[in-house]
């Protein structure tokens, strides 16, 4: 017999467990109270263990309540990944030189919306814009209803050599409380040539730009 | 009746041996659902906007429909959760000189931990206490509820009274509050006060009073860089 079946006392409590707990072979219902198992200043009176038919519909109860917040957890996590992860932007960065990086956005799912983009340059953060500019190729080709989806960042300056450029959709999500960058089309490598005002530039150019 | 176990275990030993693997399993089962519950409410529905935030009607709604019907497939009555006026005065008279030591400590550790004097709701308009009482009551009576009528009661069937199950129920109440640190030591405290002024009277108004006082006395006394707001699972970081 285990340490809590030692504890359990029967007394007049009379419950729907312990009408459940009515065996067929005669054996006593079980209305139990912790009065006497507990310490004497203890007012606690314990509830009734359940009944086989009880216990049968808690472990139904608790297995449908794991099941609708499995499912409920799923439902956030697709949610949460649509909302965030936006799968919906398009677009094409085009072209890229000292001067800076052009191209269009547009969200799919709201095409009549204008995105924001933020350009980082070999990692590091270079320039933020509108993708607002006229390109009538892009509904031309019927990514979008309208011709204001271009943009062009100009890029702060650069030391020589070759960088890599990466254009980002900046989303924000859940009412701006979460902000994402999701990248546009594939980065863009181009190069800098060897100029008098390109060597006169740091290699860490973009603390200047931060500083900015 | 009174019966000893030796007499309980001769005369139904079909009763017992279901009490202890299958009652045991399902009550240990009701503890963690609930739990777990509370934890996907606060980390993960409340890390969404306020609008989105109406979601948590699913973890709290499902928990409430288990506390509810467990309750009422165990028989247990208004008078036995603590719902009634009974042990009320009782209650008070156990959690009186443990809230005035609480409240010490809190002003104690305000003045010479964080160096800062109580404000006692100085620089707060009338509506803004008054408010914030009657909130405190109603959250703490809330929080008290699934506390102590629920998983003070239920691990009372697996352990009975005593340290063990009032430190079980203080952790999980310190554990819902992490990782908030101040909370979840100040929760952790107030869950062994609460935990066993229940076991010994069972009234949850004077608790849930107890504890509206007790949010306030760690308000007044604690910086609110300290207290983040009070915010607690993934709220607590943004």
């Amino acid at each position: 017999m285990s340490e809590a079946g030692a504890r359990l006392k029967p007394d007049a409590l009379e419950t729907q467990a312990t009408k459940d707990a009515a065996s067929p072979t005669g054996s006593p219902r079980l209305g139990v109270s912790a009065a006497a198992h507990t310490p004497s200043h203890a007012q606690t009176t314990l509830p009734a263990p359940l009944g086989a038919r009880a216990r049968t519909r808690m472990t139904h109860l608790l297995i449908g309540k794991s099941l609708v917040e499995t499912l409920f957890l799923v439902a956030l996590a697709v949610l949460f990944i649509h909302q965030v992860l936006r799968p919906s932007f398009r677009g094409s960065v085009d072209a890229a030189d000292a001067s800076g990086v052009s191209g269009w956005v547009v969200d799919a799912a709201a095409p009549g919306a204008r995105v924001e983009v933020q350009l980082n340059v070999d990692g590091h953060y270079a320039a933020r814009g509108w993708a607002d500019r006229s390109r009538p190729d892009v509904p031309a080709a019927g990514h979008a209803e309208d011709e204001w989806h271009g943009f062009v960042l100009r890029l702060p300056p650069l030391p020589p050599g070759e960088h890599e450029a990466r254009v980002y959709a900046v989303h924000a999500a859940f009412g701006g409380q979460w902000l994402t960058l999701q990248q546009v089309d594939k980065p863009l490598r181009f190069n800098v040539p060897v100029t008098a005002g390109a060597a006169a530039v740091a290699p860490d150019w973009w603390k200047a730009v931060e500083q900015r | 009746m009174n019966v000893d176990a030796t007499e309980r275990a001769a005369r139904w030993p079909e009763a017992d041996a279901a009490i202890s693997a299958a009652e045991r399993a399902l009550v240990g089962w009701e503890i963690v659902s609930v739990v777990v519950s509370a934890l996907i409410a606060e980390w993960a529905v409340l890390a969404l906007d306020a609008w989105h935030k109406l979601a948590l009607v699913v973890p709290v709604g499902a928990a409430c429909v288990l506390m509810f019907a467990s309750q009422r497939a165990r028989g247990e009555t208004a008078r036995t959760l603590g719902l009634t006026g009974a042990h009320f005065a009782r209650a008070l008279r156990l959690l009186l000189p443990l809230m005035i030591l609480g409240a010490l400590l809190l002003v104690l550790t305000g003045r010479f931990w964080f160096g800062v004097r109580p404000t006692w709701g100085r620089g707060r308009a009338g509506w803004v206490v008054l408010g914030f009482s009657v909130w405190g009551f109603v959250w703490g009576f809330v929080q008290q509820y699934a506390l102590q009528a629920f998983i003070n009661r239920r691990l009372q069937l697996l352990w009975g009274t005593g340290w063990l199950t009032t430190l079980a129920v203080a952790a999980l109440f310190a554990l819902l509050h992490l990782p908030n640190p101040v909370l979840t030591v100040a929760t952790l405290g107030g869950g062994l006060i609460w935990a066993w002024v229940y076991q010994r009277a069972p009234n949850l108004w004077a608790l849930a009073l107890s504890h509206a006082l007790m949010t306030w006395m760690l308000i007044s006394t604690l910086p609110a860089s300290a207290l983040a707001g009070l915010r607690v699972g993934y709220k607590y970081f943004g």
